[in-house]
């Protein structure tokens, strides 16, 4: 063949998105719901283990306290987009500022809005997340878990508590219904190129080294605070939208869509694929969706409800003693790898 | 003795009445040492007499309770140990510390990294100067795995090498940061005489190629008397020796320290090994 090197490295991953567009355009078009349900709820789940994996899996700090993110990301957002007479009508009491604001303009047919409003969340997202890791990313091991536990919890009630902006425990209700196949997968492919990219550089080898061994990371020039919040950061900026995408997908929910049964199911993902690997995420996605899928299913004709979280704990406590690197470890995929010669590897 | 100190300029390092204790334990006190460029000191003394201390105070993962460090004439007392690292000092640790589940060249790629610096922007767009800085530490990591003869486990991970490789991949890792002082902790523990003797000309041939300064914490005798070509003793934290191996060897000093003082006197028969506590 021809091809040049590069194209030939670009060839692996171009045939693995035409291949989703591909399907994702069939799904659309067909107008199975359920299949597209399916679809976008793990195309949200996706970004949300990946971005799991940047900040816990490369770094090795293991925060339990991402939903929090994520649960501000669909506060932040939906409170951006939600008209305003939905506003006038639900939320009385907001600043006037917050009020008068709807993030409704489109460009063409595109709602620019949604766009804008993920945005603008996820960007204030990150910046708590930079303030609260200030902190908690001094921590290592099991302080920072139960640190960032307590982040989840106070996000809660936060939540509860701001009336005013969330109708406390009420529903939040009414958000405009944004989020298709096309939104979440091009954010889930955003998000697995942008932790592909930094797992195979400078800053993925500092998070790496200073996982496996903060003292000898330092010993070569690595300071441990950088590269943890910048995981810490990144993740919890894709969190955020995640949570937008979903706030936008479902219309309606209240704090406790965002709490410890959320946690644990991104974290099974997590484990199940690999702590460090982006491919490993992806399958750990995939197959806890489908399993619970199935096990739903069954649960529906045998009348065994709980059956599902039962099972799914259970694997997750023989991932845990049999094979507590997951399925991939923090080995990957290679797509980029697919179509090329022996020696071009470097 | 081997080729005699390359250099008598200026003191590469200076420490100038060092001391740390914890919870009122003196680990070490007083300690003075000027290291000149090139040359190949070495630290001994009986476990526990501070020669670890030493090195985790100069380095930075520790701070002295008195005293300052001084490096090629700048001051360093209290500085991190990542922009120690930065500045030009490496070392290994006693207890190998590789990074155990990532591959050897990883392990040496993540250190020869520190002189290349991308942005994270231009890291998204996989840009020209990401793909450069790049290719350079690969190929240097490269360089430093086929100096150390590591280039056929390369993609191995650390941990799953043999004791003695491990402690190579660490010396090839510190090395690839391109110190200008390098710092072992006892690199020979644990090998045999023929693997020591292996350790001794690497350790030459690292000086020779690179213009390193070498400090050197280390239980084998044989090893430090013929390599160093000064010799530090220290005992419960306080230098009690210092000067050439053959003198330190005589020292009466040294052999109590080492054998005991009942048998300062006759105690001719074992070498000093180091194994005796304090």
């Amino acid at each position: 063949m021809s091809l040049t090197p590069d194209l030939r490295r670009a060839a692996g991953p171009l045939a693995a998105i035409l291949g989703l567009a591909l399907a994702l355009t069939i799904v659309q078009v067909s107008g199975l719901a359920f299949w597209q349900g399916l679809l976008i709820n793990l195309g949200i789940f996706l970004i949300l283990v990946v971005s799991l994996n940047l900040s816990n899996g490369f770094t090795g700090v293991f925060s339990l306290g991402h939903v929090g993110f994520m649960a501000l990301g669909a506060y932040g957002s939906a409170l951006l987009t939600l008209p305003l007479r939905e506003k006038h009508d639900y939320l009385p009491k907001l600043p006037a500022w917050l009020a008068g604001l709807h993030f409704d303009f489109h460009l063409g047919a595109f709602p620019l809005g949604f766009l804008a409003a993920t945005i603008v969340a996820a960007v204030v997202v990150s910046l708590v997340a930079l303030l609260v890791g200030l902190v908690l990313m001094r921590l290592s091991g099991h302080f920072v878990a139960v640190a960032t536990l307590g982040f989840l919890v106070i996000v809660r009630v936060v939540l509860i508590n701001a009336d005013d902006l969330t109708r406390g425990s009420r529903t939040f209700s009414n958000v405009t219904a944004y989020t298709d196949l096309g939104w979440v997968w091009a954010w889930a492919l955003v998000t697995l190129y942008v932790v592909w990219r930094i797992k195979r550089s400078q800053f993925g080898r500092a998070m790496f080294a200073q996982r496996e061994d903060r003292w000898a990371a330092q010993s070569i020039g690595i300071a441990l605070m950088p590269p943890r919040l910048l995981a810490f950061v990144v993740g919890a900026f894709f969190t955020a939208v995640a949570g937008s995408l979903y706030a936008h997908f479902i219309t309606s929910f209240s704090p406790n869509a965002f709490y410890f049964d959320l946690t644990f199911r991104v974290i099974t993902m997590l484990v199940v694929g690999g702590m460090g690997s982006v491919s490993g995420s992806v399958i750990g996605a995939v197959l806890v969706i489908g399993l619970a899928e199935a096990l739903r299913r069954i649960e529906d004709v045998t009348l065994l409800y709980g059956l599902s979280q039962i099972i799914l704990a259970v694997i997750f406590i023989l991932i845990i003693i049999f094979r507590r690197e997951g399925l991939l470890g923090q080995r990957e995929i290679a797509l980029d790898r697919l179509f090329m010669k022996g020696g071009e590897a470097e | 003795m081997t080729n005699a100190p390359a250099n008598l300029g200026e003191p590469i390092l200076q420490a100038r009445g060092l001391a740390k204790s914890f919870l009122g334990l003196q680990a070490l006190q007083d300690f003075s040492a000027s290291v000149r460029p090139g040359e190949i000191l070495g630290i001994i003394g009986p476990n526990g007499a501070g020669k670890t201390t030493c090195f985790n105070l100069l380095t930075g993962f520790l701070a002295p309770t008195a005293g300052t460090i001084e490096f090629k004439g700048q001051d360093i007392t209290g500085v991190p140990p990542d922009r120690i690292a930065r500045i030009g000092i490496a070392r290994t640790f006693q207890n190998i510390r590789v990074f155990g589940s990532l591959s050897v060249a990883e392990n040496i790629e993540a250190a020869a990294q520190m002189r290349h610096h991308t942005s994270l922007w231009e890291t998204l767009i996989g840009g020209p100067g990401f793909r450069r800085s790049e290719a350079e530490v690969r190929a240097r990591a490269r360089e430093y795995l086929a100096f150390f003869d590591l280039t056929p486990y390369a993609e191995r991970p650390a941990a799953s090498l043999p004791y003695g490789f491990q402690r190579r991949v660490e010396i090839a890792r510190a090395m690839a940061t391109r110190p200008s002082l390098l710092l072992l902790d006892e690199p020979a523990a644990g090998m045999n005489p023929a693997e020591s003797d292996d350790l001794h000309q690497h350790i030459l041939d690292l000086r020779t190629r690179f213009g390193l300064t070498i400090l050197l914490v280390e239980h084998d005798m044989r090893l430090v008397m013929n390599l160093c070509e000064r010799i530090i003793v220290l005992n419960y934290g306080e230098i009690i020796a210092q000067g050439k191996p053959e003198e330190v060897r005589a020292d009466p000093q040294v052999i109590a320290a080492y054998l005991g003082e009942d048998h300062s006197a006759g105690g001719a028969s074992a070498a000093p090994t180091g194994e005796t506590g304090a």
